[in-house]
């Protein structure tokens, strides 16, 4: 069976299966499974170490020595905790990289003004804050339309409050699309801001899977935010008691 | 608790700035006065070293009978010739050997090896393959210039963050597209190091080059001064190449400026 029609049989956005990766004699993912249906916002959690990255990695297709299979879209885009522009092109060269087309000035500058960035088409990434420099590397993954939207700790450098903008930032713009995203990040509070679907790697498998159908937005006082908060902390190696 | 006092200064009102070209000048200057006040008050005479009128003169004279500009325009097109096979061909040479492996392996060690030799110490080689005429003087000038760019491209190549490498291919940037957009800019600021010293070695080249048999050029004009001692003459020729250098090292700094605004943020005009 092709990989088309598995996608197709399943309607899934992403596919994981049976994947194994070491490094040396260490194994990091052991058999890891897991699927992202579209619209889907899944996020992976894990301790330091317990290969979140490396996981990332493979599915963006930047680390190919592994067993299993993974089935991805035609379009996936991602960003990177460190944003990774180009400190050479412009905020509007960085967002257009790699794409063509007529109307391409127009959708970068649509693109930039969706995440509040419309002014900085012509500055420089060394002169952006963090938080300016997220935004962008927001607009460069999502102006891609992507059906699978990877994010690796997009917001994890960013100081408190600027995460909290950002996180209603994501909302809305991914509220707009809708694409499956998979996220992965250290912040328990950012996954319960978004997640349909926690995940926890641990030992090299996914651990624990949390389906939340709590309601956005949530309230973190909620008792049942908190405590879906103790437990993936719990599974996390964290004894809030 | 004994308390130290952090001195504090009130900022300095910023006046109209001397710009930095002119700053940069003030080297050149003060060698000028130094010429000056030892061929000036005598302390040095003037058939050891000639005062700043007698070379002023000899170059009003030599520039009046059109030697000195087509001396200069001759040795300036072997420089630029030379410069352009040497520049490109370690561009060229670093972006293949920087872009694979197998490059490396090929290119690399080939250039370790020319780096080893005394480029002008091939000088009598040139001259039997190549004659005594313009090719291996600009030869000369390619071979000394082909390898700071080389060397400091090729290392800046595979210095570029292959986190950026990454995020290019996720942008779905295929090897053509990295090369263009990430690796090459990556690599400038390398590449302008490397250009640095080319530009100095053009020049080194170019006097070594205008000792085989030269009918035109700066050199011709050195040693005929030599031949006839004409110590004036021959300080005016060490004074064009001086002035020749700066204004190389002044082109570079501009590239610079330009090429890597984005380091600072600079917008440009």
């Amino acid at each position: 069976m092709n990989n088309a029609a598995r996608r197709g049989e399943t309607g899934a956005v992403l596919v994981v299966n049976e994947v194994w990766r070491s490094f040396a004699d260490r194994t990091v993912l052991d058999g890891v499974t897991l699927t992202v249906q579209p619209g889907e916002f899944v996020v992976l959690m894990g301790r330091s170490g317990s290969g979140k990255s490396t996981l990332l990695r493979l599915i963006a297709g930047l680390d190919r020595e592994a067993d299993g299979e993974v089935l991805v879209p035609e379009r996936v885009a991602m960003a990177f905790q460190d944003a990774r522009l180009l400190p050479w092109k412009r905020v509007g060269a960085n967002v257009r990289l790699g794409l063509r087309g007529d109307d391409i000035d127009i959708r970068v500058r649509r693109a930039l003004a969706e995440v509040e960035m419309g002014a900085f088409e012509r500055a420089w990434p060394a002169t952006l804050s963090g938080g300016e420099t997220a935004r962008v590397a927001l607009a460069r993954a999502l102006i891609r339309r992507p059906d699978l939207l990877l994010l690796d700790e997009p917001f994890g450098a960013l100081d408190a409050l600027t995460r909290l903008r950002m996180h209603e930032l994501l909302t809305s713009v991914w509220s707009k699309y809708r694409p499956g995203v998979l996220m992965v990040t250290h912040d328990i509070d950012e996954a319960l801001v978004f997640a349909d679907r926690i995940l926890v790697l641990d030992q090299g498998v996914i651990a624990q899977v949390e389906n939340v159908s709590i309601p956005h937005p949530r309230d973190p006082a909620e008792p049942e935010v908190r405590l879906l908060r103790r437990r993936v902390l719990a599974r996390l190696g964290v004894d809030q008691t | 608790m004994d308390l130290r006092t952090v001195a504090l200064r009130p900022a300095r009102r910023r006046g109209p700035r001397v710009p930095s070209w002119l700053r940069r000048l003030s080297g050149p200057a003060v060698l000028l006065l130094v010429w000056w006040l030892l061929t000036g008050t005598g302390t040095v005479d003037s058939a050891t070293f000639p005062t700043i009128p007698d070379v002023a003169r000899v170059g009003w004279d030599l520039v009046a009978a059109g030697e000195l500009q087509s001396a200069l325009w001759s040795s300036l097109r072997r420089v630029l010739a030379g410069l352009a096979c040497g520049l490109a061909s370690g561009l060229v040479l670093a972006v293949l050997a920087g872009s694979s492996r197998r490059g490396e392996d090929i290119i690399d060690s080939g250039m370790q090896v020319i780096k080893a030799i005394p480029t002008f110490a091939l000088v009598p080689l040139l001259i039997i393959w190549l004659g005594i005429y313009e090719s291996p003087k600009v030869t000369l000038i390619a071979l000394a210039t082909a390898w700071p760019v080389y060397f400091n491209t090729f290392g800046a190549i595979r210095n570029v963050d292959q986190r950026l490498v990454d995020a290019g291919r996720m942008l779905g940037l295929n090897r053509w597209g990295l090369v263009r957009h990430v690796i090459v800019p990556g690599s400038v600021p390398g590449f302008l190091v490397g250009l640095r010293i080319s530009l100095a070695n053009a020049w080194l080249a170019l006097v070594i080059a205008e000792e085989i048999n030269t009918d035109s050029g700066l050199g011709r004009l050195l040693s005929d001064s030599r031949m006839i001692g004409r110590v004036d003459s021959i300080v005016l020729v060490i004074v064009v190449y001086a002035v020749l250098g700066m204004l190389s090292y002044a082109l570079v700094k501009g590239l610079e400026h330009w090429l890597l605004q984005w380091r600072h943020g600079y917008t440009g005009s």
